[in-house]
């Protein structure tokens, strides 16, 4: 069968929205709702009110609050690197596993490959995933096209497809977002498991057998794999080296924790391995969330599913163009507003469907790091006014126990968040990169810029979806290694 | 949570937490009086939070009085009302005596021996009296002895399996000491010089040799970089802290009096350096390394004893069992030559026996100071109902324990004009500690290095209180304080 048999063939719609229209309660479709919006009002205008009434108390408190959630984000990220280093934390599969494995065995393994105006990748992507040790009659790759983008599709009439690679069209509708092309190819899916790589992506060559390994050790209630990610170019320049460092402590450390604790795990956006009839109960991704892979994490746990970490790991390319990189990280973190929005529009409801102690993972994970991002500047200039003005007016914004937690949190917390991202680039082998980990404090102003952007993009183009440019180190280097 | 997590975290929480209760609650029923130490620490931490300058003073003014024992007192000392923060500490003191007996045997683990010998040399180790006693008096030595090991089971596993968690542990062990006490910070220095060497020695990558000594110095580092800054923060000059150690080095020549250290000093560095041989004899590199760590608390207590700014043996010297132990379990599970074995046991025994029955007491029992401070607050209110008591150095925090009498103000940098220009019509007064022992090294002894024994312009002395001397200050006529004579 040629390409355009394969368009042909998928041109029968789906309905990529099921979501949206099935559980509207679930979807960012309405990213606020109207009590959400008197919520938010009411506490904002007792906010404003007690700060006209009385401004150094409101201001005190605010600074006490703030500060505790510091020091509760400190110990927590503490904890979670405590327990990720101690323990083989996620699901491990030996050599020895897959040895034993017989290819007549495995199930079919659906690939999913959303790409929009990417052709540079296309070469490289096939050869990808032909690389991948599965066996080919178990393939099922899909390469999800928009209807709109003939450079991409003219770069896949120049290659011929492998047996079991066939694309498929997304029609033109709105939101033009990528899990709305993940929902189309889930609808055409054949596997049994399914995975999504992003089209820049180098998964290592075992990473189906691994999964395959690592679901069949997994009771089923473990519906989702994610595999760890780190980039194949962090030396391009200095953004590429601290976005590995922030990615080396992310999978390697962090994430590794939360599953150790089984966790609510905000999934990666790539490299999540499913297995597909559940992911269909799920009704698959929501179209309208720009975080889909985080919103799709939490539903997996809401609906009493549980996600593991993996010891595989998918080399992707890091963002190395700062504007780039800012619209990126913009859009992760509209996705996570839009995440907390969502699941926040009933809190005692996801209480009871998280469990107290996934509550207070969601809320750190998701409003944390949203919060955290957007509160940093204002302390970075308070105590930038400190040390180089002695404003004297602050240190009564700081009564002892405060100004105790909020120096512990600035002295302390802050080296071990860069400590930390020094400890995931030695773990991953990345030694030349560990010094520049600890120049990451600059790299949290960019995400703190990023955070307002986010803020503000969330209130005036909530299903915006800012593409992320790849290919960029293949430009430059005449081709990734 | 794993398996091995849960089983690996469940039993050592457990212990520390059945131990904890049972140091506390002999302190409790034993009415173990509470060590100066803490007393200090308690008072720093109240005055610290009470957001006075003196109490940031206190906090990074002085290496012998360092910051981290303070710091894990703070929680207490902001919520507790003051009879339950003496408690609190009693408390801390005991986990930490707990967790660093519960560090011992984890160590005693890693380095070869089995799960019961560890859990009997820590728990053995608890039994000294120098230990337990200190772990149930509230006494700070405790965290540095959690440190301790936990940086010596970090260093051991570095070692044998070059793991990044043991290099993190390391680190985060070396720089807490560092900020614990001068003896334990002079002992993270010296492992340091250990894993620089070694890692220097190492046949790997120069950008791995870069990434381990950043992983591993870099805490320490910022650790010192840290107190610098907000030294100079707060006092105006970054080595402020440093200044007792310069004042040790320029005081009456210090002699060195081998003879007069307890054999409970000797007993574990004999064992230590043993063991050192021996591991040289069997090549262990491990064992060898953590023998000498043991040797290195002596070097460290020696040094600092000489200059003056530790007792004979210190507190922190309570390790050196402990490590010397952890060495000797090393080095049995090395390639030991067979007749070594006996010795070694031999050795072992008598270093225990020497330690348990000739060891001094922790920290000498807190005097009674309450009842100094109060007849100086009678003899003052005599004199004037707007009497204010500037109260010199941390020996203070001891002076004033349980006292909340307004007259007294604490001062851990005194300047008389200063001092004259704010309490401007008060009836003020000087209470200044002898300069003996640690008092000494006070900053107040540095600036004004006669205070003591003649006062300094414009004060008059009236009278002396347990070692303290009471001066009354009298401000100039005018705004110019006369030339001195």
């Amino acid at each position: 069968m040629n390409n355009a048999q394969h368009e042909e063939n998928n041109r029968l719609a789906p309905d990529p929205l099921e979501l949206s229209r099935v559980r509207p309660d679930l979807s960012a479709k309405q990213p606020v709702t109207r009590p959400q919006w008197f919520a938010v009002t009411a506490v904002a205008a007792a906010v404003a009110g007690t700060a006209i009434a009385a401004p150094w108390q409101t201001a005190r408190a605010a600074v006490a609050a703030a500060t505790v959630f510091y020091l509760v984000v400190t110990v927590y990220k503490l904890l979670l690197i405590r327990l990720s280093v101690a323990a083989r934390a996620g699901i491990r599969v030996t050599p020895e596993e897959l040895a034993a494995q017989r290819d007549t065995e495995m199930p079919v393994y659906s690939l999913l490959i959303p790409m929009y105006r990417e052709p540079e990748t296309v070469p490289q992507m096939i050869k990808a995933l032909q690389e991948l040790d599965y066996p080919a009659d178990r393939k099922d790759v899909q390469f999800l096209l928009e209807d709109d983008d003939p450079e991409t599709r003219a770069a896949f009439d120049a290659v011929v497809m492998p047996p079991g690679f066939r694309i498929t069209l997304v029609p033109p509708s709105f939101p033009r977002t990528k899990p709305k092309a993940c929902n189309v190819g889930l609808a055409r899916a054949r596997g049994d498991l399914l995975v999504i790589y992003d089209a820049e992506d180098r998964p290592e060559p075992d990473q189906l057998r691994k999964a395959v390994a690592a679901f069949a050790r997994s009771d089923d209630s473990v519906v989702c794999l994610q595999s760890r990610l780190n980039f194949y170019n962090p030396r391009q320049n200095l953004l590429t080296r601290w976005f590995t460092a922030e990615y080396s402590s992310w999978f390697d450390l962090s994430l590794p924790g939360l599953s150790a604790l089984g966790a609510v795990i905000p999934l990666g956006g790539t490299s999540n391995h499913f297995r597909t009839s559940v992911l269909r109960e799920l009704h698959g991704w929501d179209a309208y969330n720009v975080t889909e892979d985080c919103d799709l994490g939490v539903r997996i746990y809401r609906a009493g599913y549980r996600s593991s970490m993996m010891n595989a790991t998918t080399w992707e390319e890091a963002c190395s163009s700062l504007p780039f990189w800012i619209r990126q990280r913009s859009r992760w973190l509209k996705g996570y507003i839009q995440t907390f929005f969502v699941h926040m529009r009933n809190p005692l409801r996801l209480l009871r469907d998280l469990g107290p102690v996934n509550f207070v993972h969601f809320h750190l994970l998701v409003s944390g790091v949203v919060f955290s991002s957007l509160i940093n500047p204002v302390f970075w200039i308070m105590a930038l006014c400190w040390f180089t003005f002695r404003v004297q007016a602050l240190t009564a914004l700081f009564p002892g126990w405060v100004f105790a937690a909020g120096a512990l949190c600035l002295f302390a917390g802050n080296f071990v968040f860069s400590y930390t991202g020094a400890v995931g680039c030695y773990r991953r082998g990345h030694y030349d990169l560990v010094k520049y980990a600890l120049l990451a404090p600059a790299y949290w102003v960019l995400m703190s810029v990023s955070a307002w952007r986010a803020a503000f993009q969330f209130l005036s183009n909530p299903f915006h979806w800012e593409k992320t440019r790849h290919g960029l180190f293949s430009h430059r280097k005449g081709g990734a290694p | 949570m794993t398996g091995t997590g849960r089983n690996a975290v469940l039993p050592t929480v457990a212990g520390i937490l059945v131990l904890t209760l049972a140091l506390f609650s002999a302190g409790q029923i034993f009415n173990v009086p509470i060590s100066g130490d803490c007393v200090v620490a308690d008072g720093i931490g109240r005055l610290f939070l009470a957001n006075e300058t003196a109490g940031r003073q206190a906090l990074v003014g002085s290496v012998l009085w360092p910051p981290l024992p303070v710091l894990v007192r703070l929680p207490a000392a902001a919520f507790l009302p003051d009879g339950l923060a003496a408690g609190s500490s009693r408390l801390l003191s005991a986990v930490f005596g707990a967790a660093a007996a519960v560090m011992l045997a984890s160590l005693i683990r890693s380095a070869g021996g089995s799960g019961w010998l560890g859990v009997a040399t820590g728990l053995g180790w608890l039994a000294l009296p120098q230990v337990h006693s200190a772990a149930s008096d509230g006494s700070p030595s405790t965290l540095a002895w959690f440190l301790c090991l936990l940086t010596a089971r970090g260093l051991y596993r570095w070692l044998e399996n070059r793991e990044v968690a043991a290099l993190v542990r390391l680190g985060a062990g070396t720089a807490g000491m560092f900020l614990t006490s001068p003896d334990s910070a002079a002992w993270a220095l010296c492992i340091l010089v250990f894993l620089v060497l070694d890692t220097l020695a190492s046949r790997t990558r120069n950008a791995q040799k870069e990434a381990v000594l950043i992983l591993g110095v870099l805490p320490l580092v910022y650790a010192a970089g840290l107190w610098m800054l907000l030294c100079w923060l707060v006092m105006g000059d970054a080595f402020y802290f440093l200044r007792p150690l310069a004042q040790a080095a320029s005081a009456a020549a210090p002699v060195l009096d081998p003879a007069g250290l307890p054999l409970s000093f000797w007993a574990p560095g004999a064992l230590a350096l043993f063991t050192v041989v021996l591991a040289g004899l069997a090549g262990s590199r491990s064992a060898a390394l953590l023998g000498a760590s043991a040797c290195a608390v002596h070097v460290a207590g020696l040094a600092l004893n000489f200059a003056g700014l530790i007792p004979a043996g210190g507190s922190f010297g309570a390790v050196a069992p402990a490590l010397s132990v952890a060495a000797v379990a090393a080095l049995a599970h090395s390639r030991l030559p067979r007749q070594a074995a006996a010795p070694l046991t031999v050795a072992t025994g008598a270093c225990i026996a020497c330690f348990s029955f000739f060891s001094p007491r922790a920290t000498p029992p807190l005097p009674q100071p309450a009842n100094t401070a109060a007849r100086v607050e009678r003899h003052v209110a005599a004199r004037s109902p707007h009497a204010t008591v500037i109260v010199c150095g941390y020996d203070g925090f001891r002076l004033l324990r349980g006292s909340h009498s307004p007259v007294f103000v604490q001062s851990l940098d005194l300047d008389v004009r200063q001092v004259m220009a704010d309490y401007a019509g008060h009836a003020l007064f000087l209470l200044v500690p002898r300069p003996a022992g640690r008092a000494a090294l006070e900053s107040v002894h540095r600036k004004y290095p006669d205070i003591h024994r003649y006062g300094v312009d414009g004060a008059l002395y009236d009278g002396d209180w347990n070692g303290w001397r009471l001066f009354q200050l009298f401000p100039p006529p005018t705004s110019e304080l006369p030339p001195k004579h």
